[in-house]
């Protein structure tokens, strides 16, 4: 065989992807070998890329590049979990998942509830964030009527709980049912009236004190007021003083 | 293993206009340095020349040693079964160093290329590969074209 000319690369170079089973690579590699030699080639241009083209190859062969791509597209896929502690080198392609099954995963987190605003309806993203509102754009307004209501009206804590109660386990499907946002706002209403409770039970027991000082000090002070009265109009003096009075009794 | 230095060789590859190439060679004694007998073929060249049709494409100085009890070899051992080494070189090429009927004993055991590739966390293959990468008392070896070996790519077997 005539020395070889090192061809001229194109313009926009390419590859041949070339598949070689690894029991032929040491035959293989051999062959490209053979090109390291400088007797093959007809100039010392073409011997010097010659050499480097072909142990480029010859390196090639080791790169296990098909082995390499497998396992990427399967650590993409994701083990499944029945096969996570199965060495890797013993895995097969159906201890993997697939796309299949994972778009099923993500099919069945949507979920469904037996009762209640979600009752065979695949729940959507919208659907949770609705649930998180506590309304929606068809039932909002008489809901939030009903809170202003109850604020408004200084509601007793009886019935504030009855709401809430009936907003948390409502199944019709006008209302949406367990809305955070709205069992919030309804604890709030409810502390609101109590402390509205709170605030006229204090005033009542306000007024009864002052009526009750009232009646201890008199209209005018020190001398018209029960004290007074029980004492009579006769002052204190040395012998006539109640803390003597008692003493002297201690005493005998 | 024991090695004898023996006569030095002064090779001038010749090629003819059918690109074939031929050898002519001369000796010299063991005792003439290597600089001298580099010396030598320079003047030795263009004498030759004279001589033929055929154009000097290169030349050699082959300094000889032998072992002269031709130790008996390994059983099994195969010169085309060789160990081949492929050594990232420092202008990001790849050189290439080989040994001869390598052992079984350094052939990887196991994963997808067992039988076939060279395990190169063993103690004698690193001692190699290091000698390879960086060198032998501040020699070091290069690829054909200069270029130092400064890592390994990879080291499998190659049947010639």
């Amino acid at each position: 065989m005539p020395p070889l000319i090192f061809p001229e690369p194109p313009e926009t170079p390419t590859c041949t992807l070339l598949l070689v089973p690894n029991e032929l690579v040491p035959i293989v590699g051999a062959l490209f070998g053979r090109l390291e030699r400088r007797a093959e080639w007809l100039t010392d241009s073409d011997y010097q890329s010659g050499y480097k083209a072909f142990t480029q190859l010859e390196a090639q062969l080791m790169n296990s590049c098909l082995t390499d791509l497998i396992q990427e597209i399967r650590d993409a896929r994701g083990v499944l979990p029945d096969f996570v502690s199965t060495p890797i080198e013993e895995r097969t392609s159906d201890m993997y998942s697939s796309l299949q099954l994972v778009r099923q995963e993500v099919f069945d987190t949507r979920g469904t509830l037996v009762d209640g605003w979600f009752t065979d309806t695949i729940a959507t993203t919208a659907d949770v964030v609705r649930a998180a509102r506590g309304s929606d754009s068809d039932t909002g307004a008489t809901i939030w009527s009903d809170i202003s209501d109850l604020l408004s009206t200084g509601a007793e804590l009886a019935s504030i709980v009855g709401f809430i109660t009936n907003l948390l386990t409502s199944q019709e499907e006008t209302v949406v049912e367990g809305g955070l946002g709205i069992a919030q706002i309804a604890l709030l209403a409810s502390i609101a009236g109590i402390l509205q409770t709170m605030g006229l039970t204090q005033s009542l027991h306000t007024e009864a004190l002052i009526a009750i000082l009232n009646a201890l000090r008199g209209p005018t002070a020190v001398e018209d007021n029960i004290i007074v009265a029980l004492r009579g109009t006769t002052p204190a003096n040395e012998f006539r003083n109640v803390a003597t009075l008692l003493g002297e009794e201690e005493t005998e | 293993m024991s090695l004898t230095q023996r006569t030095t060789s002064i090779r001038l590859r010749f090629r003819d206009n059918d690109g074939a190439e031929s050898i002519c060679q001369c000796n010299l004694a063991s005792s003439v340095s290597a600089a001298s007998a580099a010396s030598f073929l320079s003047a030795w060249a263009p004498l030759v020349q004279a001589l033929s049709d055929a154009a000097i494409v290169s030349a050699e100085v082959v300094i000889h040693w032998t072992d002269p009890a031709r130790p008996p070899a390994g059983a099994g051992s195969d010169v085309l079964r060789q160990g081949t080494f492929l050594l990232d070189t420092a202008s990001s090429d790849i050189g290439a160093a080989r040994v001869p009927a390598i052992s079984d004993d350094f052939i990887l055991a196991t994963g997808p290329y067992a039988g076939i590739g060279i395990d190169t966390a063993l103690a004698d293959v690193v001692s190699l590969i290091t000698a390879l990468t960086d060198g032998i008392d501040g020699t070091e070896p290069c690829d054909p074209f200069a270029d130092d070996f400064v890592s390994i790519n990879a080291a499998y077997i190659e049947q010639f």
